[in-house]
């Protein structure tokens, strides 16, 4: 969170939209890697990006400061963006799993990206869509519980349920090492 | 054990004691999941692209035409391409009252480093360059009786075209139409920039000669020091001779003339006949656009010339356009083509006043398809003010109409003739404002059209632009008027 966020929001809801440029500055890398992730691809990942970030500028208004965190927000238009990407360019059967997705797209510019991307999506095919993308808010994309619960739409609590769930499931069918996956999300 | 791990642990441990057991493997695999994090790189180019695009998104089009996605190479701050040679020069350089070739760059020599380059932008108060005293838009209304020269006196226009005296075709004068798609100037006030590169690295060039013995006169007589320019040559086959102006904060390069195979214009023919022919190249000589642009690019590359802050190659070719109107296929071409790198600004492209891109401009020489010049590398720094835009559309076409910035004289008795103009491109234009006895150069934010229905024989410019700044002081003087030819006879 940028220090004074809440008055820069105020005050580019009042019209100065050049202090929108403290909150780009801050955001734009988080929202990049939180869309890359999901889609695999540099320029779909940038093109999304673009998208996002004229929605919030031009949606501002309908935040209200108090009501949510602002991160919350921005990843809420983010994560929806994503879903919307796919509905128009794909015949997928559950668009809401973001993090299989991208796995179609032939072209991944990072060849080592390729490989931990793969390497994670085998430790995550145990978990439930929902506890995929809670992993990935918690470990990757650095959200905390209270960010998660506020875009995914969850409380806090079953939050920390999803994960315990998650454990169990992974003490059941794989090593040690992906357990610690979860914990990390404590 | 970092602090993190420690963290993780603990939670771990609140969960499930028994992995206190495992505490050794537990702290491996967090790491390993730690390292497995993709390493994202996010294209620092996009990124100030889409900035730029969210905070002044300036014109209204429908998005799905008005894209200016991926069409840019943003500038940070670059690395001037010169210094990783530039900086290694020997340090300790006797130099004899004949000049001394240097024919190796010595790896030992000690390194200064000039830091000539760098895209910097000081931003300043609103309007605080006063008025921008450019002299300008819309000024090429039909006004009778008005001198043409500029120099006192008074010449009936009208006299240039009276049937009795009439040496040429009547006047033809241009009236500029847009009527596409709407669309409005959104933002009620824009940057200027104002250049003032290039002044900081004089003193610093100039502690190069203090390790300098001339033999010749004692150096270190001479106090506070600048060094102004700096030239060198390669002295090789398609070697370039360098010129460094450190003052400006400039550097040209150019073909070191006597290295460069000549040969083929050493003849004895005449100025016709076949062995002249055989020299000249022709349309089908030319290289595609993408094999003109590589030799361009790889230039660069090869010198380390940094293209951050310029945009995609154009190769220049409005030339052509005299060759096909004229049907004169087998006429010669020129040995040298220009591709041009734009400069881009916060996201804009910079054009100079009659439309044509400014940056980067590598001469490219297809007949040796080497690139034999480079022209418009510098350190880009600007001081960068708020000014009010125009935003009345009306008035923005009107000016169009006219001709836009630097209109042609328009003769009363013209006969008008429609040019039809495209959608309009935002950017920024390059001009120059002359005040206190300093001519200021000046980026100005300006919308450009492209001609895309002309009349036959259309002599106009090819591009007209408006600048969308209001604070400009009205010059007649900066019409281009035509030189009377005749008097009247009293």
């Amino acid at each position: 969170m940028i220090i004074n966020e809440n008055n820069i929001i105020k005050e580019c809801q009042n019209g100065d939209l050049t202090r929108f440029a403290e909150i780009y500055d801050f955001y734009i890398n988080k929202i990049y890697n939180f869309i890359y992730y999901r889609t695999g691809h540099k320029e779909i990942a940038e093109d999304i990006t673009s998208t996002v970030f004229l929605k919030a500028i031009k949606k501002i208004n309908s935040f209200t400061v108090g009501s949510g965190t602002f991160s919350s927000w921005l990843y809420c238009i983010a994560r929806n963006t994503v879903i919307d990407h796919y509905r128009t360019n794909k015949n997928e059967t559950d668009v809401n799993d973001l993090w299989s997705l991208g796995k179609e797209d032939n072209f991944i510019a990072n060849i080592d990206n390729v490989f931990k991307i793969e390497e994670i999506r085998e430790y995550l095919k145990h978990f439930s869509v929902p506890q995929r993308e809670i992993i990935i808010m918690r470990i990757w994309d650095g959200l905390s519980y209270k960010e998660i619960a506020e875009i995914t739409g969850r409380s806090e609590g079953s939050i920390k349920m999803n994960i315990s769930r998650a454990l169990k499931n992974i003490r059941k069918k794989t090593t040690l090492s992906a357990i610690i996956i979860l914990f990390l999300l404590n | 054990m970092k602090q993190n791990i420690k963290n993780f642990l603990e939670d771990l441990y609140k969960i499930d004691p028994s992995f206190k057991s495992k505490e050794d493997d537990l702290v491996k695999l967090i790491e390993k999941m730690l390292i497995l994090k993709p390493d994202i790189k996010i294209d620092k180019k996009f990124v100030a692209e889409l900035r730029s695009k969210v905070l002044t998104k300036n014109l209204d089009f429908n998005k799905s035409e008005y894209n200016i996605k991926n069409n840019y190479n943003i500038m940070k701050n670059f690395i001037y391409g010169f210094g990783g040679a530039f900086v290694c020069i020997a340090m300790f350089l006797v130099i004899y009252p004949s000049i001394t070739s240097i024919s190796k760059i010595s790896s030992d020599a000690e390194s200064i480093n000039l830091n000539l380059g760098g895209l910097n932008i000081s931003k300043l108060s609103p309007e605080s360059f006063g008025p921008l005293n450019i002299g300008e838009t819309g000024k090429g209304s039909a006004v009778p009786g008005v001198s043409g020269s500029g120099g006192g006196g008074s010449v009936e226009v009208k006299s240039l075209a009276s049937s009795d005296m009439k040496i040429m075709a009547d006047p033809v004068s241009y009236k500029y139409i847009y009527d596409g798609e709407k669309f409005e100037v959104k933002d009620e006030a824009m940057a200027v920039y104002r250049y003032n590169g290039g002044l900081n690295s004089m003193n610093k060039a100039a502690s190069i000669l203090g390790k300098i013995n001339f033999g010749l006169f004692d150096l270190n007589k001479f106090t506070n020091l600048g060094m102004q320019n700096l030239s060198f040559v390669e002295d090789r086959d398609f070697g370039y001779t360098v010129y460094m102006d450190f003052l400006n904060g400039s550097v040209n390069i150019n073909e070191n003339w006597g290295r460069w195979n000549q040969d083929i214009y050493k003849t004895d023919c005449n100025i016709d006949g076949p062995c002249v022919d055989s020299t000249v190249l022709t349309l089908k000589d030319l290289p595609s656009d993408e094999a003109i642009n590589k030799i361009a690019i790889d230039f660069l590359n090869y010198y380390k010339i940094n293209r951050d802050n310029y945009g995609e190659p154009i190769v220049m070719k409005e030339w052509l356009s005299y060759y096909f109107e004229n049907g004169n296929q087998d006429t010669s071409i020129p040995d040298t083509i220009q591709v041009i790198f734009p400069l881009i600004i916060d996201g804009s492209k910079v054009y100079e006043e009659w439309g044509n891109p400014v940056g980067l401009t590598v001469s490219v020489n297809i007949r040796h398809g080497k690139a034999s010049g480079l022209y418009g590398l510098r350190s880009e720094s600007y001081e960068q003010s708020i000014y009010k835009t125009e935003q009345n559309i009306d008035n923005i076409l009107k000016s169009l109409s006219e001709g836009g910035l630097r209109p042609y004289y328009i003769d009363a008795n013209s006969t008008f003739k429609d040019v039809k103009v495209g959608k309009p491109e935002l950017a920024l234009i390059r001009v120059f404002s002359y005040k206190d006895n300093k001519n200021y150069e000046m980026l100005v934010p300006g919308l450009i059209f492209d001609i895309t229905e002309k009349p036959e024989n259309y002599y106009g410019k090819p591009k007209i632009v408006v600048l969308l700044v209001n604070n400009i002081v009205d010059d007649n003087n900066n019409i281009i008027t035509p030189t009377p030819i005749m008097m009247k006879a009293e």
